[in-house]
């Protein structure tokens, strides 16, 4: 037997492969294609305070192996999930992890608040690659003093774990990465999508009103590694690696990088029950090259 | 929601960049309602990364076959159209909100260009009841398909604009100008759907669109095809891959 359990946070996760927020919805369309419970953990999709329309369409673009999403967040907001939602999952003996976003430090306090009192989430993930309003529109996870911040309000409201999401549209992720662990991060994952921009040419337009837009898919894995392999180093908190994982071996390279769990995102897409295969054939790589405890691959490049 | 490997069994041109593909999906074609699409992956690989959404044209849920008729458009459609026969590709579906049951005593389907192909199950569904008049038009000839299949179902006349075949002009020429105690079930071009939607509206009949936007899942997690929808008074972005593709035209928003 393979040990594929991992601990995260305080967490213990049967295996390390969990779902990325944003392109699981709440759980429900998945759980017609496989027994949630199969999964390390499950994160929704961005929660916010109040519901969020998000952008106007068109909002989903093709790459040469990947996407390009223009969602903007759009959600019900923190009331109608815990109401509506979050009760669903608690049938599935899995990890459930809220993803929360918001525009100000306040908003991001008050989401963490309402969800944590739910009781209905085991962690929180925190996006902080959305716009900070008051910033100007700059994504809070592009500066370290403004990600410092969000950490510390957030962890001033909930005894949680909490996981910092890390953009990927930085020069330089070390900063970043050590401001949310000296502000009590208990993890931290990333990539997030990253910036890029779809060209009409026929109408000499953008193709997303918002002109840029998030990549991901396949296409990103060599820049997500290298984030997680950065990150990796430069703190001694957890890492949950994601950007472009579509095979057992993906997730197990990363987590040589690295990573102590990983995500599944766009995979979804391309195929439903992409989380579970994963699981099946990380397995079926450790006991082809007889390793007895998935630990034992965590940041274990050889370099 | 099904997620099946399917063999191509026919992928034919059927006109100038309209091709039929048949798939052999017992699973889909048990389950599938007249109205429902599928997403269709395009290649054998990791790219195309994304699923094509394409109506489904017939359902043959006893032979457990589907089939889409579908425009080459681009780079999707292009490869869709040169997978060999006895290929095979994952076929995800059924996906959407199936036509609602006909509320009139009497049932018009208007169809426009690719927007045809859906029409064909429900017309199919419908001809029991008889009484259907279906319109159906294109800019030419060589962009109508099934016309036998839907002159089995109802009373059919066709438009195209180049007028080689049946009446030149657009298909809302056709209509007739009282459509009383009749509900509209249509597809095609957001011009021509908006067209039919202020003639319902005129004449205060009950009225279905099938609309398009690109999509990523196609079941409802990604919030990426969303279209502006009015409810209770309000526009908010409804997702056409849950609670489309199929909408009432008092709902649907044409000018954003
Ligand atoms: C519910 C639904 C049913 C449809 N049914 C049919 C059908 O029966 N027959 C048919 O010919 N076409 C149909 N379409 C349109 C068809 O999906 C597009 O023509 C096709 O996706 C184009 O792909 P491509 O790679 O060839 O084009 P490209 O322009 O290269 O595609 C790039 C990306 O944009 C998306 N895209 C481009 N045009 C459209 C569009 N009009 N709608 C949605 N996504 C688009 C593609 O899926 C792809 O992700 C339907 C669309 C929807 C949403
Ligand atoms: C359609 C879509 C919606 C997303 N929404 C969110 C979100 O709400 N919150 C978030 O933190 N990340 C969101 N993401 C980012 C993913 O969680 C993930 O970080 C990114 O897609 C990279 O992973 P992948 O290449 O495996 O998809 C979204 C991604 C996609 C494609």
């Amino acid at each position: 037997m393979t040990e594929l359990a991992v601990n995260l946070a305080g967490l213990t996760l049967k295996n390390p492969v969990m779902t990325a927020s944003g392109t699981f919805g709440f759980g429900r369309e998945y759980a017609e294609f496989y027994d949630l419970s199969l999964l390390g953990a499950v994160v929704v999709k961005g929660t916010t305070l109040e519901k969020k329309q998000g952008n106007p369409p068109p909002r989903i673009a093709e790459s040469i192996g990947g996407m390009l999403n223009s969602v903007g967040l759009q959600n019900p907001g923190a009331d109608e999930v815990i109401a509506n939602e979050l009760p669903f999952l608690q049938q599935f003996a899995t990890i459930k992890i809220v993803n929360i976003a918001g525009g100000t430090v306040e908003q991001y306090r008050a989401v963490a608040e309402k969800i944590t009192a739910s009781g209905l989430a085991d962690a929180l993930e925190v996006n902080i690659s959305c716009p900070n309003v008051k910033a100007g529109g700059l994504a809070f996870g592009t500066d370290p003093l403004a990600a410092a911040e969000v950490t510390r309000a957030v962890r001033a409201v909930t005894p949680l774990p909490i996981i910092l999401k890390l953009s990927p549209n930085v020069t330089d992720i070390a900063p970043i990465a050590k401001a949310c662990e000296a502000e009590g991060a208990d993890g931290i994952s990333l990539i997030n999508t990253i910036a890029g921009m779809v060209i009409d040419l026929d109408n000499r337009r953008p193709f997303f009103a918002n002109k840029v837009a998030g990549m991901s898919g396949p296409a990103v894995k060599p820049v997500a590694l290298r984030f997680v392999w950065q990150a990796a180093r430069a703190v001694k908190i957890p890492v949950i690696g994601l950007g472009g994982i579509m095979t057992g071996r993906d997730a197990l390279e990363f987590m040589l990088a690295g990573a102590t769990a990983v995500q599944i995102g766009s995979a979804n897409f391309y195929d439903p029950a992409s989380a579970p295969r994963i699981v099946r054939e990380m397995e079926q790589w450790l006991e082809e090259h007889r390793v007895k405890d998935v630990k034992e691959l965590i940041g274990a490049l050889e370099e | 929601m099904i997620s099946e490997r399917a063999q191509i069994t026919l992928n034919r041109q059927v006109g100038i960049d309209i091709w039929q593909m048949r798939l052999q999906t017992p699973q889909i074609a048990k389950a599938a309602r007249a109205g429902q699409f599928v997403m269709l992956q395009c290649g054998t690989g990791l790219d195309p990364f994304l699923k094509r959404p394409l109506g489904i044209h017939e359902i043959a849920a006893d032979f457990g076959v589907i089939t889409c008729v579908y425009r080459v458009v681009g780079r999707g459609t292009g490869l869709l159209s040169k997978l060999p026969v006895g290929s095979q590709i994952t076929v995800l579906g059924p996906c959407g909100r199936p036509w609602p049951q006909l509320n009139a005593a009497k049932a018009v389907i208007i169809g426009g260009g690719m927007g045809i192909a859906p029409l064909l199950p429900l017309a199919e569904d419908l001809s029991a009841r008889g009484n259907t008049e279906i319109y159906l038009g294109a800019n030419s000839s060589d962009e109508l398909f099934a016309l036998v299949d839907f002159a089995k179902c109802g009373n059919l006349r066709v438009a195209t604009l180049d007028g080689s075949a049946g009446v030149k002009g657009f298909v809302t020429e056709l209509l007739p100008t009282d459509l009383s105690a009749t509900e509209i079930f249509a597809c095609g071009p957001l011009p021509m759907m908006k067209a039919v939607a202020e003639l319902a509206a005129r004449q205060n009949i009950n009225c279905w669109l099938s609309l398009e936007e690109h999509m990523g899942c196609g079941i409802g997690t990604c919030m990426g095809c969303v279209r502006p929808i009015k409810e209770n008074d309000k526009i908010v972005y409804k997702r056409v891959c849950r609670e489309g593709p199929v909408f009432n035209a008092t709902e649907v928003v044409f000018d954003d």
